[in-house]
C-alpha cells in the first residue's frame, strides 16, 4: 500500500503519519508527506500512491480546485479536513471518505479499514457505504490543461480500458478516466453493476436481457447499445433485474 | 398766519407696514376716518406763549415741510393749520394728535394747552425728553368741525447728533386708530420673535447634544434675528423718550450686522470649500464701507442684508454645484428672502426682513432635519459596520480552519508530549481572551495587540513546530491602534508562506512623521509564496487587507495609506496614522 499524505499543518501530518504507522503496524507499506501542491503532484507522478488523504485548505487556497484534480487521479482520496460541511460535496465527485478535524485513531482506522475492504472485496455491501457512494454526482476526468466534472446521470456504462476506463455517455461521446474500472466500481453508487470484466452497466438503462447462441448473453440498453453479460455474472444480473 | 395741510400720504415705513397688515386684517378701509396729517408748518425760534393764540403771530417764520423741521439749539414754535370734518366730529371714538418726533414738544388746540408729554427746555438740564412717538388725547369739546390751529413749543436738547429727518409725522385721527397701528405692528412682531425663539431654543438643544458648529451658528443666528426684532419693535411695542433713539438704532444696525455674518458664516461653514475665508473678508469689507459710507440707517442695514443674502446666495448655488447634501433647500431659504429684499428693498430693512427671515430660517431647519436623518443613518451604518468588524474579529477565533487545526495539533501534542500540549493550550486561551477582549474597542494600546500577536504565533508555533517571533522597534506601546489589524496581517503571512526554517522574525518597525506615525510590517516569503506565483496575498486585497483596511479607516480615519508590496525577500506592509 502506498500513501501520501498532502497536509501544510506540520503537527496534523504527524498526527496522520503516526496514527497510519499504528494502523499498518508491522505489515508493509509506504508512506510520503508533501505539504504543497507541487510536491504532492511530483510524488503522485513518481510513486503512483493508492490512496492519498487531502487537506482541503492548502495555504490558504480553496481546496476542491485540488481535490477535483486528486478524485480524476487513477487512485483513491480521503478527504481530511478543518471544514466537515464540505463533506457532501466532497463525496459527490467521488471522494473514498472525508475525516473531519480533530481526529482520533479510530476515525482515521475506520477510514483506512474502509480503504481496504473496498480494494480487498471490491463492491461493499455495507449499508452506510452504500448511502456515501449514492452521493457521488460526478466523475472528475482529466482534460487538456482542465478537469472537467462529468455528471453521473450521463454515463450510460463504464468500459475497462486498461489502466484506465471509457465512460460511455447518454449523448453518445465518450471520456477516458484514470483510474481502473475496479478503483471505479469501488466509489460509483449500486446502480451500477459488473456485468462483464469490462464492462459497469447503469442498471436503470437496461431494456432487455438477450440470451443469444452458444450460452452467451447480452444487455440491451437505452438507445440500442448493447453490452455483454459474463456467464459467471448472469446469475446475479438476473437477481439484479427481478 | 395760517398754514395750509394736506391730505394722508407718504406714510413712514413702519407705520405703513402697520396700516398694511391692518388692512389685510379684514378691517375694511372704507369704515375708517381719513387722517388728518400736517405735512407743512409755519416756525419760528423764539418762545413767546401768545404763538399758542389763532391770531396772527409776531415774528420770523418760515414755512417749511414738517418732515424737513430741523433739531435746534434753542426753544421753538411750530403752527399748522388742521381742518376736521363732520365725519371726525361725529365719530363715536376719541379723537388724538400723534406726533412722532426726536423732539420734546408741548402741544396747543386753538391756544388750549394739550396733555403734556416731557417738558420743553432751553438746555439739556431743563428738557425732560418726551416720547418718540406720543398720541395726545384730543377732549371731545376741542374738536369740532372746521378749522383749527396746532401749535407746538418745542425744544431738542437731548439729540445726539443731527439725523436726516427728525419729524417724522404729525396727524390727527381716532386715539383707537392709533393704538390699533401700534399693536399690529406689534402682534406681527411677536409671532415672528416667537418663532426665532423656538428656532433658537431648538438649534441651541441642538449644539449642547451633538455638539455640531453649524447648529451653534442656526442656534445665534435666531438669537441675532430676534435681537434684531426686539430693538426694531422696541418703539412700537414700548417706546422711549426721543434721546434713545440713536442708541437703538445703533443696536439695530449691530443685530442687523451680526445676523447677516451668522448668515455668511453658517453658510460657509455648513457648505465647507475653498474661498470661505475670502467670501467672509469680502463681506466684512462691504458691510464697513456700507456702515461708513451710506447716509441714513435704513440704507446701511439695507445694505448689510444685500450683501450678506448676494453671498449666501453666490455660495449656497456653489454648494448646489457641488452636490452637498441640504445645500438646495439651505439655497432656497436665502433666495427666498433675497426676493423680499429685491421686491421692496426700501422696506426691507426694518419691515419684511422679519417675515423672510422666518422663512429663511425654516428652510434651513428643514435642510438641517434632512442632513440630522442622513447623519442618523450614516450612524446606523457605521455602528452596523463596527459590529460587523467585532463579529469578523471573534469569528476569527472560532473559524474552522484555524480551530480544527489548533485542535488537532493539540491531541498530538497531548499524546506526544503533554507538557507541551499544555503550554500550547495556555497560548491558546490567552489568544481567544485577548480576541473577545478587544474586539469591541474603536482602538487598543499597542501593548494589548502585541500580546495578542505574540500568543498568536506561539500557537501557530505549536502547530507549525516551529517557532515564530516578533520584533518591534520604535514601538510606543501605549500608543493606540485598530484591534486585530497586526494580528490579521501576521495571520495572513502564516496563511500564505510556507515556513520552513526553525525560527521565522517578523519585523514591526514605528517611525514619526511629523504629526504621524507610519507603521512597516515585513513578513519574510515563505516557500509557499515564491514557487506558486497566483498565490499573492497582497495584489489583490482578500478578506484580510479587506479587514485591516475598514478596521483603520474607523479607527483613525480614511487616510491611514495603507499600502502592501513584495520588496526583496519580504512583504511590506505599511500605514499612517495620526501620532
Amino acid at each position: 500500500m502506498r500513501v501520501l499524505i498532502v497536509e501544510d499543518e506540520t503537527m496534523v501530518a504527524a498526527r496522520l503519519e503516526r496514527l497510519i504507522h499504528g494502523y499498518f503496524g508491522e505489515r508493509e507499506f509506504n508512506l510520503a508527506v508533501a505539504d504543497n501542491l507541487v510536491v504532492a503532484r511530483d510524488l503522485i507522478a513518481k510513486q503512483g500512491p493508492d490512496v492519498v488523504f487531502l487537506d482541503l485548505n492548502l495555504n490558504g487556497r480553496d481546496g476542491f480546485e485540488l481535490l477535483n484534480e486528486a478524485v480524476a487521479g487513477p487512485f483513491h482520496t480521503i478527504v481530511v479536513s478543518a471544514h466537515h460541511d464540505q463533506a457532501l460535496r466532497a463525496f459527490e465527485v467521488g471522494v473514498l471518505d472525508f475525516v473531519p478535524k480533530p481526529f482520533g485513531p479510530a476515525r482515521l482506522e475506520q477510514a483506512l479499514r474502509r480503504l481496504e475492504d473496498r480494494q480487498s472485496e471490491g463492491r461493499s455491501v455495507d449499508g452506510r457505504e452504500d448511502t456515501l457512494r449514492a452521493e457521488l454526482q460526478h466523475l472528475a476526468v482529466k482534460r487538456p490543461g482542465r478537469i472537467e466534472l462529468v455528471p453521473m446521470a450521463t454515463v450510460r456504462t463504464i468500459q475497462g480500458s486498461g489502466d484506465y476506463s471509457t465512460l460511455h455517455l447518454t449523448d453518445g461521446s465518450t471520456r477516458l478516466h484514470s483510474k481502473t474500472l475496479n478503483t471505479l466500481e469501488q466509489i460509483l453508487p449500486a446502480r451500477f453493476a459488473r456485468v462483464h470484466r469490462s464492462y459497469l452497466v447503469d442498471l436503470d438503462r437496461i431494456v432487455q436481457l438477450h440470451a443469444a447462441s452458444g450460452g452467451r448473453y447480452w444487455l440491451e440498453l437505452e438507445a440500442g447499445d448493447r453490452v455483454p453479460v459474463s456467464r459467471s455474472r448472469i446469475e446475479e444480473v438476473r437477481k439484479l433485474l427481478t | 398766519m395760517w398754514h395750509g395741510f394736506k391730505g394722508c400720504a407718504g406714510w413712514k415705513a413702519w407705520i405703513g407696514l402697520a396700516a398694511l397688515v391692518s388692512s389685510a386684517c379684514s378691517v375694511s378701509s372704507d369704515s375708517r376716518l381719513p387722517w388728518v396729517r400736517v405735512d407743512e408748518v409755519a416756525w419760528t425760534i423764539g418762545d413767546d406763549a401768545s404763538w399758542s393764540q389763532i391770531d396772527e403771530p409776531s415774528g420770523q417764520w418760515q414755512v417749511s415741510a414738517f418732515s424737513d423741521l430741523g433739531g435746534q439749539d434753542e426753544i421753538f414754535w411750530l403752527r399748522a393749520e388742521v381742518t376736521l370734518t363732520d365725519a371726525h366730529v361725529n365719530s363715536t371714538e376719541p379723537l388724538a394728535v400723534w406726533l412722532s418726533a426726536l423732539a420734546t414738544c408741548e402741544l396747543f388746540w386753538d391756544g388750549e394747552a394739550l396733555p403734556a408729554h416731557g417738558k420743553v427746555g432751553s438746555s439739556p438740564q431743563e428738557e425732560i425728553a418726551g416720547p418718540i412717538d406720543a398720541p395726545t388725547f384730543l377732549p371731545p369739546r376741542m374738536a369740532t368741525a372746521g378749522r383749527h390751529l396746532l401749535a407746538g413749543r418745542c425744544s431738542t436738547q437731548h439729540r445726539q447728533r443731527e439725523p436726516l429727518v427728525g419729524f417724522y409725522f404729525l396727524a390727527v385721527s381716532t386715539y383707537a386708530e392709533f393704538i390699533e397701528l401700534a399693536g399690529a405692528y406689534s402682534g406681527i412682531a411677536i409671532a415672528s420673535l416667537s418663532a426665532k425663539a423656538v428656532a433658537a431654543i431648538y438649534f441651541l438643544a441642538m449644539f449642547v447634544l451633538v455638539r455640531e458648529r453649524s447648529y451653534l451658528l442656526l442656534g445665534l443666528l435666531s438669537l441675532s434675528a430676534g435681537g434684531l426684532l426686539v430693538v426694531e419693535a422696541w418703539r412700537s411695542l414700548v417706546g422711549y423718550t426721543y434721546d434713545w433713539h440713536f442708541p437703538r438704532l445703533y443696536g439695530v444696525a449691530a443685530f442687523a450686522w451680526l445676523t447677516c455674518a451668522l448668515l455668511v458664516l453658517f453658510f460657509v461653514t455648513r457648505f465647507r470649500g475653498r474661498y470661505g475665508r475670502g467670501l467672509l473678508a469680502i463681506c466684512l469689507a462691504l458691510s464697513l464701507v456700507a456702515f461708513f459710507g451710506l447716509p441714513g440707517w435704513d440704507a446701511k442695514v439695507g445694505a448689510f442684508f444685500a450683501i450678506a443674502l448676494v453671498a449666501s446666495t453666490v455660495w449656497g448655488v456653489g454648494a448646489i454645484r457641488r452636490g452637498l447634501p441640504g445645500s438646495v433647500l439651505a439655497t432656497l431659504g436665502v433666495v427666498l428672502c433675497l426676493a423680499v429684499f429685491v421686491w421692496k428693498p426700501g422696506r426691507f430693512a426694518d419691515q419684511t426682513v422679519f417675515l423672510a427671515l422666518d422663512g429663511t430660517l425654516a428652510l434651513l431647519l428643514v435642510s438641517r432635519a434632512i442632513q440630522a436623518r442622513d447623519d442618523s443613518r450614516r450612524l446606523v451604518a457605521e455602528r452596523l459596520r463596527s459590529a460587523r468588524l467585532e463579529a469578523e474579529l471573534v469569528k476569527r477565533s472560532i473559524q474552522p480552519h484555524f480551530l480544527m487545526n489548533t485542535l488537532t495539533a493539540l491531541a498530538e501534542w497531548f499524546e506526544r508530549q503533554p507538557e507541551v500540549a499544555s503550554e500550547m493550550l495556555d497560548s491558546l486561551s490567552q489568544e481567544m481572551r485577548m480576541l473577545y477582549d478587544i474586539a469591541d474597542q474603536r482602538t487598543i494600546p499597542w501593548s494589548s495587540e502585541l500580546r495578542l500577536c505574540r500568543s498568536h504565533l506561539e500557537v501557530m508555533g505549536y502547530r507549525q513546530d516551529r517557532k515564530f517571533r516578533l520584533e518591534t522597534t520604535g514601538i510606543n506601546v501605549d500608543a493606540p491602534t485598530a484591534p486585530g489589524v497586526l494580528h490579521t496581517l501576521l495571520e495572513n503571512a502564516l496563511t500564505h508562506n510556507r515556513y520552513r526554517h526553525p525560527e521565522t522574525v517578523f519585523q514591526l518597525i514605528a517611525s514619526r512623521h511629523g504629526a504621524a506615525t507610519c507603521y512597516r510590517l515585513e513578513t519574510p516569503l515563505g516557500e509557499a509564496l515564491s514557487t506558486e506565483p497566483d498565490r499573492s496575498s497582497g495584489g489583490e486585497e482578500g478578506t484580510g487587507m479587506r479587514y485591516v483596511r475598514t478596521r483603520l479607516e474607523e479607527s483613525f480615519g480614511s487616510e491611514v495609506g495603507l499600502i502592501s508590496r513584495v520588496e526583496g525577500d519580504v512583504w511590506a506592509t505599511e500605514w499612517t496614522v495620526p501620532a
